[in-house]
């Protein structure tokens, strides 16, 4: 028996309110512990997706997180079942220690004080990242502030991990560490990214957007090694997959 | 020891050197003025600062021995004394606006030294400018030896309300986000416009800059608040407290009032 669908869109369209079509018709569902890469060109609706999951934009009748619509009474358990990774770390980073971001999520929840103490050094360490407790996360570097952007929303055990491009910014040394720690997760993971050769080596899955619509939908190695698709939607073949093949 | 060069590789280069050691350069040290906890600290400086405002204003001498209660606050803590009085100095242009005028219009002399008049008005600007020290300098000891989140956290016992508190933590964490972000515009402008621009045009660039500054604000904030609604806000910023009082703490509370009141009632 296939696992149940952590996260079901059904004909999910969305419009900005000037006008912009940025989402249209979009279906597809993910299951339990797959890893799921969502790729297209800038614009294609990548980021306006992702947000629709926890409800930061509410589409109730098209949008189902563990069989539950995203609607107002849901939206705290959803929030708490698909933890979100923002593209920018300083965004998701804004309280003034990293202890207090960390514990930002669970205190929500409602969990007791020891319980998050066990969560943020549970979460901590799961990065790598123990220790940086007491820091202002402005102090921490780019890689850092990454990994402990993921902590805060590890602290709140979600089912799915939905991450905005994920390595923009780092450097290959931060770039690798991030890949090698997302490969130790055994949660659902949702990645949006521009960088195909990351796409390859931790998505089993990958859906092409562009212009709100799905173009392609099957096994990573497949659809990245189609190169007049991807070259037609703003992106490139993968390095590694045209030597194997020339 | 310092807060901000701790970081084995800050974010950002050389070129935008702006850092929060700007703001608590001094906070992670550690003495018995930085174990104080941070409530009784917070109270105490604000129970001297009200007893130094209550002062009369033609009191001079009387104001000198609460010199004391700072100056133990400084030696004790080993914040160093040339730190504080560069910031004293970048306040002091307000504090001359305002001692300048007592003597040009409260001119009858008060009391004479030989034959030299002291007049009222030279009283009230001594006056004002000894307790201005007084009460920057004890601000000043607070905010050095407190983290900020420790501080806010003061703040918060002692019943400033919550909006202003996430208010003054979102200015702390962003403020030096939104300077970098800043510098980075400054320097894309500076090199493309160069010193032969006419000064109408050079102040139109600014203008337009600060326009652009005010749209990437308005947009991270809605960033920040998508980041924040994920985890769960529900308009509530929630922390754990782990403050605990000790003894110290309330020796220090008690001597702090004691002394004030020896001052203020005693002495005079």
């Amino acid at each position: 028996m296939r696992p149940e669908p952590l996260i079901e869109l059904h004909g999910l369209s969305f419009t900005y309110s000037d006008g912009t079509q940025a989402l249209d018709g979009i279906s597809f569902q993910i299951r339990r512990s797959e890893r799921v890469a969502l790729i297209g060109p800038n614009g294609a609706g990548k980021s306006t997706l992702i947000l629709h999951l926890n409800g930061i934009y509410r589409n109730a009748t098209a949008v189902r997180v563990c069989e539950m619509p995203v609607t107002k009474p849901n939206l705290a358990e959803i929030r708490s079942l698909v933890g979100m990774v923002f593209q920018n770390a300083d965004d998701q980073l804004f309280m003034p220690t990293v202890f207090d971001d960390v514990a930002f999520g669970p205190l929500n929840m409602g969990l007791g004080a020891d319980e998050v103490r066990r969560r943020v050094t549970d979460a901590l360490d799961a990065v790598g990242m123990a220790g940086l407790e007491n820091k202002a996360p402005y102090h921490l570097s780019s890689g850092q502030k990454r990994a402990v952007a993921i902590a805060t929303v590890l602290a709140m055990d979600p089912q799915v991990l939905a991450l905005d491009e994920p390595v923009s910014g780092l450097d290959p040394r931060g770039r690798r560490r991030l890949i090698e720690l997302l490969k130790s997760f055994e949660v659902t993971l949702l990645i949006a990214s521009h960088d195909l050769e990351l796409v390859l080596e931790l998505c089993e899955r990958c859906i092409l957007i562009d212009n709100g619509r799905i173009i392609a939908d099957f096994p990573a190695r497949e659809l990245l090694s189609d190169a007049p698709l991807l070259e037609a939607h703003g992106l490139e073949k993968p390095w590694s997959l045209r030597r194997s093949q020339e | 020891m310092e807060r901000g060069t701790e970081g084995d590789s800050p974010a950002h280069g050389p070129a935008f050197d702006m850092h929060h050691s700007y703001l608590d350069k001094f906070a992670s040290m550690d003495s018995p003025v930085h174990r104080l906890d941070p409530r009784v600290k917070t109270l105490a400086v604000a129970v001297f600062i009200g007893f130094v405002v209550s002062v009369g204003r033609r009191e001079v001498l009387g104001l000198v021995p609460f010199a004391l209660f700072p100056g133990i606050l400084v030696a004790v803590s080993g914040v160093p004394a040339g730190y504080l009085l560069r910031r004293i100095a970048i306040t002091s242009p307000l504090l001359l606006s305002l001692a300048i005028l007592p003597p040009i219009f409260s001119r009858q002399p008060a009391l004479y030294f030989g034959s030299f008049a002291v007049t009222v008005g030279m009283l009230n600007a001594a006056n004002l400018v000894i307790k201005f020290c007084l009460c920057v300098t004890a601000t000043l000891m607070l905010t050095s030896t407190t983290p900020f989140d420790r501080l806010l956290r003061g703040l918060q016992w002692l019943g400033l309300p919550k909006a202003l508190l996430v208010q003054l933590s979102f200015l702390y964490r962003y403020l030096f986000v939104m300077a970098d972000e800043g510098i980075h515009m400054k320097v894309a402008r500076d090199s493309r416009l160069f010193a032969r621009a006419a000064p109408g045009r050079r102040l139109r660039a600014v203008g337009g800059a600060l326009g652009v500054l005010f749209l990437r604000t308005l947009d991270r904030s809605e960033r920040i608040y998508a980041a924040m609604a994920s985890r769960g806000f529900d308009g509530t910023v929630r922390t754990i407290s782990e403050l605990k009082f000790r003894a110290a703490d309330f020796v220090f509370i008690g001597a702090t009032a004691a002394y004030c009141c020896i001052l203020r009632f005693g002495l005079m």
